[in-house]
């Protein structure tokens, strides 16, 4: 599983989803959250941070920059090209995941989730990234 | 239900609102922006957003009433129903519906709602015009990944992840440039193209603040206030101090309290653009029950104002669009003779001039005429027979309580309120309301509010050896006259002759039913007040100055009385009392003055 002193970006327009997800994470045993209210902060938080961000936990539908937009910024960035990105979205966005998967998406969620499905979620990822190395 | 809980269902509802207040706005803008595709796509958003969170915390009745609603926007999205008023108005009534939800939930977290009948009219639309390949609203259940699964031709071990899977999936059709059809029945659900890119990138986050209360914030205006005085009061006393470092700390000192003075100010201010949205609803209902057709036009939504200026404004507002919308406009067949467009406008604006904020509520009706007016305040004995009354004056019987220019008074403008409590309300936010009229071609309200109420830029005046304060907003001049300009008229009282215009005089003492030293004209100040429609001056002994104080309410016990805004501290530590001009005058006896009719009527 991560370490849980991975810093963790979640991206959501909702307080309300934000504050649920960083508690889920916290749940989890991650200490390093930090928020961003729609894609293009996401961004720019995460091109900023400092030491980087180890996981972003992204929703799909926001303004300004939507989840899916922000996912093919990342992957097109050198930096950020293995950076675990989990998209949350809502069951009628199951489409897209398609389109996510393209992108490069690393898992996605369901909302509403259980601190149980996260934490499978991450464990998959976790596991593909020791596997690819 | 832990704390946490508790906190998130509370933060959600708080969130719910401001979506509930833009989806709303949305709707309105539905009926005339039918082919701009952004605006469903931010309605959609902003209930997915409800739906979802709302499930996330537990509300569980309201995410079902919204995923309805999602439903039905969908049909909007995907053309296959058509964007008319009577869907606009079942929108409407939803928003509402859930407005009406969180409210309750905000009341009581555990409360419960019926929402059958609205829930039927949308399944109504819903079943009934659907065209044949009804569209599937997946269970709210049922994960994507499975139902992909479950329809897949492809077979996929059990045992492997879900996600791997779709991925393989995924990426034997990239390959072979074909995507299967696996996920296509759920795609039908939601062909959803991604939102627009963003055309302003809007860094500052709507929801990143804190919550302070009003009564601190109060506090600190004050506290700023009186800090701002005893810096005029450093500033001139700077000269005194020799050292010059001291002058200098001072004059910076003296910069940075202006910018926590206008910082401390802006926190209370709050845009007027959810008051201007209600408008539009106001408008568009109003409009229908009336049979008129009418269009709202907006600007200036983001200016400003003092919360408690905006949440005085809000009434005299509506009855102002209302007034608007009802007397104002003419009905179409009306505005077809009269060879104007039988769309009627309505114009809702804000804007700063100067030390003001102006918004304005114009229409493009059949205006007032003034002969009406006169023939109406007749018939109602607030005019004398044989009164001659000027154009502007007629005009301003609008304002006379109990004065309603419709002959039948409709259940849209006829609630009790007429334009002289709108004038009341106005005028108690220090406030002004101007009018300009053309027959025929509209009525145009002017509401002019001042910046905030909490501190005002006074004339320092004294009379009978006491120190009054006069707001400078009130004060249009201020001459010394000579004698030969003052005369004393019969049944008038005295009369100042001001470039070949007779203006009715008072002295300030008998305003104050105060002891009044005799003295001639030229040796007393005449402050010309313009703020009501008929001039007037009144004399006071000397002008000290002009400096910026802060208003202090009088208290409980000192609240009846008229003619006082309040009372201030003034830089030596001494108090004075805030005159308000207009209300010193009106209160004075008729028997004074020939114009006191009128000034009834105002």
């Amino acid at each position: 599983m991560f370490d849980p002193s991975t810093r963790i970006l979640v991206i959501d327009d909702m307080m309300t989803m934000r504050k649920l997800v960083s508690k889920v994470c916290k749940e989890l045993g991650f200490m390093d959250l930090t928020e961003a209210s729609d894609g293009a902060l996401g961004w720019e938080a995460l091109a900023n941070a400092k030491p980087p961000i180890g996981l972003v936990i992204s929703d799909w539908n926001m303004p300004n920059c939507t989840g899916f937009d922000l996912l093919k910024r990342v992957r097109g960035d050198q930096r950020f090209k293995e950076l675990p990105f989990v998209m949350v979205t809502a069951e009628s966005e199951n489409s897209q995941v398609i389109d996510a998967i393209k992108a490069g998406v690393s898992n996605y969620i369901i909302k509403p989730f259980t601190a149980d499905t996260l934490k499978e979620k991450l464990e998959a990822v976790h596991k593909k990234i020791l596997a690819g190395k | 239900m832990d704390d946490f809980e508790k906190e998130l269902k509370v933060g959600f509802l708080d969130e719910a609102s401001q979506l509930i207040t833009d989806a709303e706005q949305c709707f309105l803008n539905l009926e005339s922006s039918k082919d701009d595709p952004s605006v469903l796509e931010k309605i959609f958003r902003l209930a997915h957003n409800l739906k979802g969170s709302g499930k996330a915390v537990g509300f569980t009745e309201l995410s079902e009433f919204t995923h309805q609603l999602e439903s039905l926007l969908l049909k909007l999205k995907k053309g296959e129903l058509n964007i008319d008023s009577e869907i606009v108005s079942l929108l409407l009534l939803c928003n509402d519906h859930l407005r009406l939800m969180v409210d309750g939930l905000k009341a009581d977290i555990d409360a419960k709602f019926d929402s059958t009948q609205l829930l039927s009219a949308i399944g109504a639309i819903l079943n009934g015009q659907a065209p044949a390949k009804a569209v599937v609203i997946p269970s709210a259940d049922a994960f994507p990944e499975e139902a992909a699964v479950a329809a897949s031709p492809i077979p996929i071990p059990s045992t492997q992840d879900p996600f791997e899977a779709l991925e393989a999936v995924v990426q034997n059709s990239v390959e072979a440039q074909v995507i299967p059809l696996p996920v296509a029945p759920v795609a039908q659900v939601s062909p959803k193209a991604p939102a627009p890119p963003a055309t302003t990138a809007k860094v500052a986050a709507s929801d990143e603040s804190i919550r302070v209360s009003l009564g601190k914030l109060d506090q600190l205006v004050n506290n700023v206030g009186e800090m701002v005085i005893l810096q005029t009061v450093l500033n001139q006393h700077k000269n005194k101090v020799q050292s010059a470092l001291l002058q200098k700390t001072i004059t910076q000192l003296s910069k940075i309290s202006k910018n926590i003075q206008d910082i401390s100010m802006s926190l209370r201010m709050i845009p007027l653009k959810q008051t201007f949205q209600k408008m539009q609803r106001i408008v568009r209902d109003t409009s229908k029950t009336l049979g008129k057709s009418i269009e709202l036009h907006i600007s200036g939504e983001e200016t400003e104002l003092d919360k408690t200026v905006l949440e005085n404004l809000g009434d005299p507002l509506v009855h102002l669009i209302r007034n608007a919308v009802d007397h104002g406009i003419e009905d179409p067949k009306e505005r077809a003779a009269a060879g104007k467009d039988p769309v009627g406008n309505v114009y809702l604006k804000a804007y700063h001039q100067g030390d003001h904020i102006v918004i304005e509520i114009k229409d493009d009706g059949k205006g007032l005429d003034a002969k009406k007016l006169t023939a109406k305040a007749l018939e109602k004995g607030l005019l004398r027979p044989g009164q001659t009354l000027t154009d502007q004056e007629a005009y301003h019987l609008i304002f006379a309580p109990g004065f309603s220019t419709k002959a039948v008074v409709t259940d849209v403008s006829g609630r009790g309120v007429g334009m002289d409590v709108v004038r009341t309300n106005i005028e108690r936010l220090s406030g002004e309301v101007q009018l300009t009229t053309t027959l025929g071609g509209g009525t145009c309200f002017k509401i002019l509010l001042p910046l905030t109420l909490a501190i005002i830029d006074g004339m320092l005046i004294t009379s009978e050896d006491e120190r009054y304060v006069i707001p400078l907003a009130q004060v249009f001049e201020s001459i010394r006259p000579q004698d030969k300009d003052v005369h004393f008229v019969t049944g008038v009282g005295e009369v100042l002759t001001l470039r070949e215009e007779n203006i009715q005089v008072y002295r300030l003492p008998t305003l104050l039913s105060r002891k009044l030293t005799p003295k001639p004209a030229s040796d007393t100040i005449a402050i010309v007040v313009r703020t009501s429609e008929k001039p007037f001056a009144v004399l006071v002994d000397e002008i000290i100055g002009q400096q910026q104080v802060v208003i202090k309410r009088l208290g409980a016990e000192l609240q009846h009385i008229r003619g006082f805004s309040g009372g201030a501290i003034l830089g030596d530590g001494r108090a004075a009392l805030i005159l308000d001009m207009g209300e010193l005058v009106s209160k004075t006896k008729p028997s004074q003055a020939k114009t006191s009719h009128l000034r009834g009527v105002a």
